[in-house]
């Protein structure tokens, strides 16, 4: 997993895809629907993922549904220059996701700090795979956790280890510095485990 | 940010990058720090202990994340859907022509409907606008602050109106150009006396000292120092405090009168009078009356004036206006009937609300706006009669010099039978109505295109709304329509909330059309024609036509679907904030 993880992290991604992706986004743009639907198709499943961890697992699949939408919509605003289709596709999502969280008052807890609160509660001893047994942890309970995350640290968190998206990718999908994302990274892994144990300490009880 | 807090975040970010080694994204000076300090801190202990934690938790969430994958969706639905509700881009050609087509066929179904004009016709309508603006003029002076206040109301009605527009248009911006144009309005509106004759540049003979005295006081002792007599009428009875040393007169004026005045300066006198816009108490019942004599400026000064100022010698007596036969000025009324008596001249009648019954003689127009002009057997107008959502009743022996210019109203002269208002004729053939009713529906095409083309993420989310859930679209629209009826009705009781009511009455009329506009390109859509398919300019134009269609049905059944149509757009529009925000976001 950690040479899966590692490798990911490469800054290069697939060039097969990253061509046809951009072939097929130009036509997109020109208005071949048949372009648009590949393109949709080809990265749905990644969008829809992206919003379950995020949203949360009731709205992700709305939010994954009305950030297709917006895709169509706005595909004339795609500019190759400034990225990937895939990159650009993974920020319309997170902002869907984000109005979402925004409009239905989440994001009063979990933008609170905007990403920068302490994690003291989270600073407990070494991680401990066999203690925490989080290759066990089922759908439900890893939702759960996530959403003790704030909005920002969800989304890093999931285009790093769910897409395995590099550094410099989510920095640019997310718009903010990779000193932040890796801040951001970093400190939602230990809320993220904090929040892990919780619920395994309240299932155990 | 704290000296603790980069520090921290200079560690969390070391760790990071090491832990997944990608050291080179550590700041240089971050690592230069580190070995300045310690050169072998990468071999300490504790470090590389933080380095594995880091890197084991890391693979503890992905291992997580790999246990708990989300359910698989079904992609070709998903995409399917996306590419259902949101029909394809229309192209600039097919919206450039379609705009020009449907532009010059408004045009031209317009004028057919209408009848084209005569140059004559062309006069009378600039006339009759001219006519309205002049009233308008007359009736906003009424108003607190004249268009001062009035512009305020609207900065206010404007910034109102900002909060909401800002969270449909979800940009600041909107609220910002909202706001600034308030404010220019604001501005642009103050307007102050109005100094007429000659008025020397050098002046500077002026001087007077008083606290608490009233204007026409204070007028009085300046014009005596400078050899004037002073005529004029001043309402109110504000006071002020006055210090000025060889000033100018014209400087005294401005710093003592109010805003709508008219100051007139001859070789022996200084005129003071209220801008033509003046109201003149209106009788209660329509009998003829001789108007209030205005106030005449106060005899003698009541006020210290200091020693700079001269005695005051006797003012000239101000002229009455209630002699028979002589002009009384303007009536003006907000609200309330204005009576001519028949012994009375009068310049100008204006009424907003009211009704105007001419007795006497009115020297210029006569304007109403929703109220009736009745002209008496004996009356005369020299002027034009406008009115605008009023008739024009004319009894015989009475006298109109001018045009009859009524819009939504009709002519009726006693002894004969009713004259269609010169510039509301109404088509009295089926192919002018139908020509009238085709220009409608031409420029709901356009105003389709315009949403189709610039608004097009607006357009699917008001057209999502009207497919998924037409019922609580019609049930929401019934209930908006209604609320912003009985909203226009109550503010349009009192004089401050007619501009709101305007307001109110604007954006509801816009909702209406962009949610007709909406349903239309939904019906065009929903037709079963492959011909319409992925093509929404005709879908639009298909759905305009079936609507155009419906309006030419039989009275009742027409009405009935346009207004089930009406409803269920507005609804959309209410549902989605004009298409800011998607339903299942609300």
């Amino acid at each position: 997993m950690l040479s899966g993880i590692l490798s990911l992290m490469s800054p290069s991604a697939a060039p097969t895809v990253e061509v046809a992706d951009a072939d097929l986004a130009r036509g997109a743009r020109g208005g071949d629907r048949d372009a648009l639907a590949q393109l949709l198709t080809r990265h749905a499943a990644d969008i829809h993922r992206l919003c379950f961890h995020v949203a949360g697992k009731n709205d992700g699949p709305d939010a994954a549904q009305l950030a297709l939408e917006k895709i169509v919509t706005r595909i004339d605003q795609f500019d190759p220059a400034k990225g990937s289709f895939r990159s650009w596709a993974l920020t319309v999502a997170r902002n869907v996701c984000r109005d979402r969280l925004r409009r239905r008052g989440l994001e009063r807890n979990t933008f609170a700090s905007d990403g920068d609160e302490r994690t003291a509660a989270a600073s407990g001893p070494a991680p401990s795979p066999e203690r925490l047994a989080l290759a066990r942890i089922g759908v439900e309970d890893l939702a759960t956790a996530m959403e003790s995350l704030p909005e920002q640290m969800r989304s890093a968190i999931v285009l790093f280890h769910v897409h395995g998206e590099t550094y410099e990718d989510i920095a640019k999908t997310l718009d903010v510095p990779i000193g932040t994302v890796m801040t951001w990274l970093h400190r939602g892994r230990k809320k993220l485990r904090a929040a892990l144990e919780s619920l395994e300490r309240g299932s155990a009880a | 940010m704290t000296t603790d807090d980069r520090d921290e975040r200079s560690a969390e970010q070391l760790l990071e990058a090491l832990a997944h080694g990608r050291e080179e994204l550590v700041p240089e000076a971050v690592l230069e720090a580190l070995d300045a300090e310690d050169p072998a801190w990468r071999e300490d202990p504790a470090h590389k202990q933080d380095v594995a934690v880091a890197r084991a938790l890391s693979i503890d969430i992905g291992l997580a994340f790999d246990a708990a994958p989300p359910p698989i969706p079904d992609v070709s639905a998903m995409v399917s859907a996306a590419l259902a509700a949101v029909p394809p881009a229309p192209s600039r050609r097919s919206l450039a022509l379609s705009g020009m087509l449907a532009a010059v066929g408004a045009a031209v179904l317009g004028a057919i409907s209408f009848g084209m004009p005569t140059r004559a016709e062309l006069l009378d309508a600039g006339r009759g606008m001219l006519g309205l603006v002049g009233g308008l003029d007359r009736l906003v002076a009424l108003l607190p602050g004249g268009w001062t206040g009035l512009a305020f109301l609207l900065g206010i009605g404007v910034l109102l109106l900002a909060l909401p527009a800002r969270a449909i248009a979800r940009r600041s911006s909107v609220a910002v150009a909202l706001f600034a144009m308030g404010i220019g309005l604001s501005a642009g509106s103050v307007h102050a006396q109005e100094l007429r004759g000659v008025w020397p540049a050098q002046e500077s003979s002026v001087t007077v000292h008083v606290d608490q005295a009233r204007a026409a006081t204070v007028l009085r002792a300046a014009t005596t120092s400078v050899g004037l007599g002073l005529v004029g009428q001043l309402e109110g009875d504000e006071r002020v405090g006055v210090h000025l040393d060889n000033a100018s007169l014209a400087d005294v004026v401005r710093a003592v009168l109010p805003d709508g005045y008219i100051v007139e300066r001859t070789a022996e006198l200084l005129i003071v009078q209220r801008a033509p816009t003046t109201a003149v108490p209106t009788p209660a019942a329509p009998v003829p009356a001789v108007p209030s004599a205005p106030a005449a400026v106060p005899a003698v000064p009541d006020v210290p004036v200091t020693a700079a100022v001269p005695a005051v010698p006797a003012v000239p007596a101000t002229p009455t206006t209630s002699t028979v036969g002589a002009i009384v000025g303007e009536r003006t009324s907000w609200g309330e009937d204005i009576v001519v008596g028949l012994t009375e001249r009068v310049r100008a009648v204006t009424t907003a609300g009211g009704d105007a019954t001419i007795l006497g003689e009115v020297l210029a127009n006569v304007v109403t706006m929703g109220g009736d002009v009745h002209v008496g057997p004996s009356a005369t107008v020299r002027g034009d009669v406008v009115t605008m959502g009023g008739d024009v009743e004319i009894a015989p022996g009475g006298t109109v010099d001018g045009r009859l210019v009524t819009m939504g109203g009709e002519v009726k002269r006693e002894g004969a039978a009713s004259e269609p208002a010169e510039s509301t004729e109404a088509p009295s053939r089926f192919g002018e109505r139908v020509a009238g009713v085709g220009a409608k529906y031409a420029l709901l095409f356009l105003l389709g295109l315009v949403l189709l083309g610039g608004m097009r993420e607006r357009h699917a989310a008001l057209a999502a709304a009207v497919v998924k859930q037409p019922v609580r679209a019609g049930f929401f629209g019934a209930l908006g329509l209604t609320t912003a009826l009985l909203l226009i009705v109550v503010l349009a009781i009192t004089i401050i909330g007619l501009p709101a009511a305007l307001m109110v009455g604007l954006a509801a009329v816009l909702g209406i059309y962009v949610g007709a506009a909406v349903v239309a390109s939904v019906l065009g859509a929903v037709l079963p024609l492959e011909v319409l398919a992925n093509r929404p300019v005709a879908q639009l134009t298909a759905g305009t036509l079936v609507l155009f269609a419906v309006s030419l049905l039989p009275g009742f059944v027409s009405m009935m679907i346009l207004l089930v149509v009406a409803c269920v757009g507005f609804g959309a529009v209410v549902l989605t904030r004009f298409g800011g925000r998607r339903l299942e976001d609300t």
